[in-house]
């Protein structure tokens, strides 16, 4: 499996070049991101991951307890952490570009990026963790007025960030201003998230608030077993809850109104350049449908019992059989799939009009696909 | 009735459970006594088939553990950690767990409501249990294992994490099961919760059963004043 998972990676980092390499070559290109669009999707990527990762790796981290009733000084706990998730993205980022640089090396790919974008890139990535450490740690104030008011001196460092991005200074200037954004952000983690650290952490780990979402939740057809259908109808509350299904499904929902947003600016019949010509947008559709897929049901089919862990006893011991409690958490995963039909195989065949045929092949192979995949990842994972 | 035959387990070079007999008929207590690492766990992820022994024999009411699905009706079982799905509420997840175990919806939801509210969790009980205490999911622990009234229990270290005044309630709860004749194996490293409620006591040292008996027994075979002092003699000399 690790083998197979290199291999995904490398192949996907290097399909992402090509593509870039292939919209550099394009004449007239009608999709042609800036420099200041590039960095700062990049820039806010890893501010948002390490906005996420904080809230759940540091805030919620209760083993903390240990540090607070230690004679650390709640300042050090702060840095320490903060330390983490900064190296961490930095880790990851250098991963990232080790592989670029090895598949540019190995296929002799030609980046139109030149040294200044890659020193904006570095700085970008020092700046973005520390700015979604903040927001996060301030946005968990119990105080209303001063949360608002530290958001909105914290949020402000993304607004700079873009302006400065796509202001159009040289890059000696924009490197200049990014540094001192990166001096300010500093300090609101200096003055005013190490002094509240200790407080945000001990009310957002302890909350005992129950959950507004414990309604009566998913209900399935009779006609499913019992166990599949008890075990499918928790397994959605509990992945819900994680905020993995409303995660991906903004992620799928935004790919959807992608492709909208790509054929309002293109056209029905756009010529790229590229030789595809009627099959433009069914390849695009095709596309979103596989990371839709992907991020909706390979990815959380393959976690399907690596997630529970030591959890398993409590479906081992119970008397059903495995099959049903298996088919029950692989239901749970599948049931999302009426979101990647409505939302990638048929919005844009409806509103490029074309015929019934292509519509509903569009969401049958969609449905194919989904089943293919949960089928692999249920595989992979048992 | 539970019965453990020459029960083994390796991993690799290194024995877990070397040769271990033990027999459970209705209506008794079992206590497994033994130091960390002794075997207990591993003895009673045997028993309720989340282990395969490498050779010997588990069975509850003749049912060997090894074919574990055709037993799972017969046992109740309680893990030592308290290991749950943090995002569901403890109402939630004993209502699934009681569900798949077959109890009728109606009678169900009326055990839960009573089980909460004798074990003082109903203000929590409609919480995500990832907000609870270790005491808390203890509890929750306790009323999965008996909810659908099993004649055996497997209890590993029940009343880890309870206050005194709960443990003493988990304590005389599981006289009243024998004394309703179910059989109960329950594993503990804390001595009076055995000597308090156990029929027969085993001492577990090494993957070896290395005294038996009744607590009047042993105390009299050791000359000993309680259970910790048997429990320190036996071991020191095994």
């Amino acid at each position: 499996m690790t083998l197979w998972f290199i291999l995904l990676t490398f192949g996907g980092f290097w399909l992402i070049l090509l593509m870039i390499e292939f919209l550099a070559d394009l004449d007239e290109l009608l999709l042609n991101p800036s420099q200041g669009n590039v960095l700062f999707s990049i820039f806010f990527f890893f501010a948002a991951k390490s906005s996420a990762e904080t809230v759940e790796g540091v805030l919620r981290d209760k083993s903390q307890k240990h540090y607070f009733s230690s004679p650390l000084n709640a300042d050090s706990i702060f840095y320490s952490k903060l330390l983490r998730v900064w190296l961490y993205n930095l880790l990851l980022f250098g991963i990232a570009m080790s592989i670029v640089s090895l598949v540019v090396g190995v296929w002799n790919i030609k980046l139109p990026i030149d040294h200044q974008f890659i020193l904006l890139l570095y700085l970008l990535i020092v700046l973005a963790p520390l700015i979604g450490f903040n927001i996060s740690v301030l946005s968990h104030i119990k105080n209303r007025l001063l949360k608002k008011i530290n958001l909105v001196l914290a949020g402000q460092m993304i607004t700079l960030t873009a302006i400065v991005l796509h202001s159009g200074l040289s890059p000696f200037y924009q490197l200049g201003y990014l540094v001192l954004i990166l001096v300010a952000s500093l300090v609101i983690a200096v003055f005013l998230g190490a002094p509240l650290y200790e407080e945000v952490w001990s009310s957002t780990s302890q909350n005992t608030e129950s959950s507004n979402l414990h309604g009566k939740g998913l209900k399935l057809p009779k006609s499913i077993s019992k166990s599949t259908r008890l075990v499918a109808e928790v397994e959605f509350k509990r992945r819900w809850r994680r905020r993995q299904v409303p995660g991906s499904l903004i992620v799928v929902t935004t790919m959807g109104i992608g492709l909208i947003l790509i054929y309002s600016s293109l056209g029905p019949r756009p010529d790229l350049g590229l030789g595809l010509g009627k099959y433009f947008y069914p390849s695009l559709i095709a596309m979103t449908a596989f990371l839709a897929v992907v991020i909706h049901i390979l990815i959380p089919s393959l976690n399907l019992f690596s997630r529970d862990g030591m959890r398993l006893w409590c479906v081992y011991t119970l008397p059903r059989d495995m099959k049903e409690i298996v088919s029950g958490k692989a239901l749970a995963i599948i049931l999302s799939f009426p979101i990647i039909i409505s939302m990638i195989a048929l919005p844009l065949p409806i509103i490029l009009d074309y015929p019934l045929s292509f519509i509903l092949f569009s969401a049958f192979s969609s449905s194919v696909f989904i089943f293919l995949m949960s089928g692999i990842g249920l595989w992979a994972a048992a | 009735m539970i019965e453990i035959k020459d029960l083994r387990k390796s991993y690799g070079e290194f024995e877990a459970l070397k040769g271990i007999d033990i027999f459970l008929e209705e209506g008794e207590i079992y206590a497994l006594l033994g130091s960390n690492g002794a075997g207990k766990t591993t003895l009673i992820k045997i028993l309720t088939g989340l282990l395969q022994p490498s050779t010997g024999t588990a069975r509850i009411d003749g049912h060997s553990a090894r074919h574990n699905k055709k037993i799972r009706k017969r046992f109740g079982y309680m893990p030592e950690h308290p290991d749950l799905y943090e995002k569901l509420t403890g109402e939630e997840f004993l209502q699934m767990m009681g569900s798949l175990k077959g109890i009728d919806d109606g009678k169900l939801y009326k055990k839960i409501e009573k089980f909460s509210h004798e074990l003082e969790i109903s203000d929590h009980i409609q919480k995500e249990m990832g907000s609870y205490s270790k005491g808390m999911k203890q509890k929750i622990l306790f009323i999965n294992a008996v909810i659908n009234d099993p004649p055996n229990l497997i209890l590993d270290e029940p009343t880890n994490s309870l206050d005194p005044r709960f443990s003493q309630d988990i304590k005389s709860r599981i006289e009243d099961l024998a004394s309703r004749g179910k059989c109960i194996l329950m594993s503990t490293h804390i001595t009076p919760v055995a000597e308090d409620v156990a029929d027969k006591v085993g001492i577990i040292e090494q993957g070896k059963l290395v005294a038996e008996g009744t607590v009047s027994e042993l105390l009299r075979k050791t000359d000993s004043d309680n259970l910790e002092q048997v429990f320190i003699e036996v071991v020191n000399h095994a």
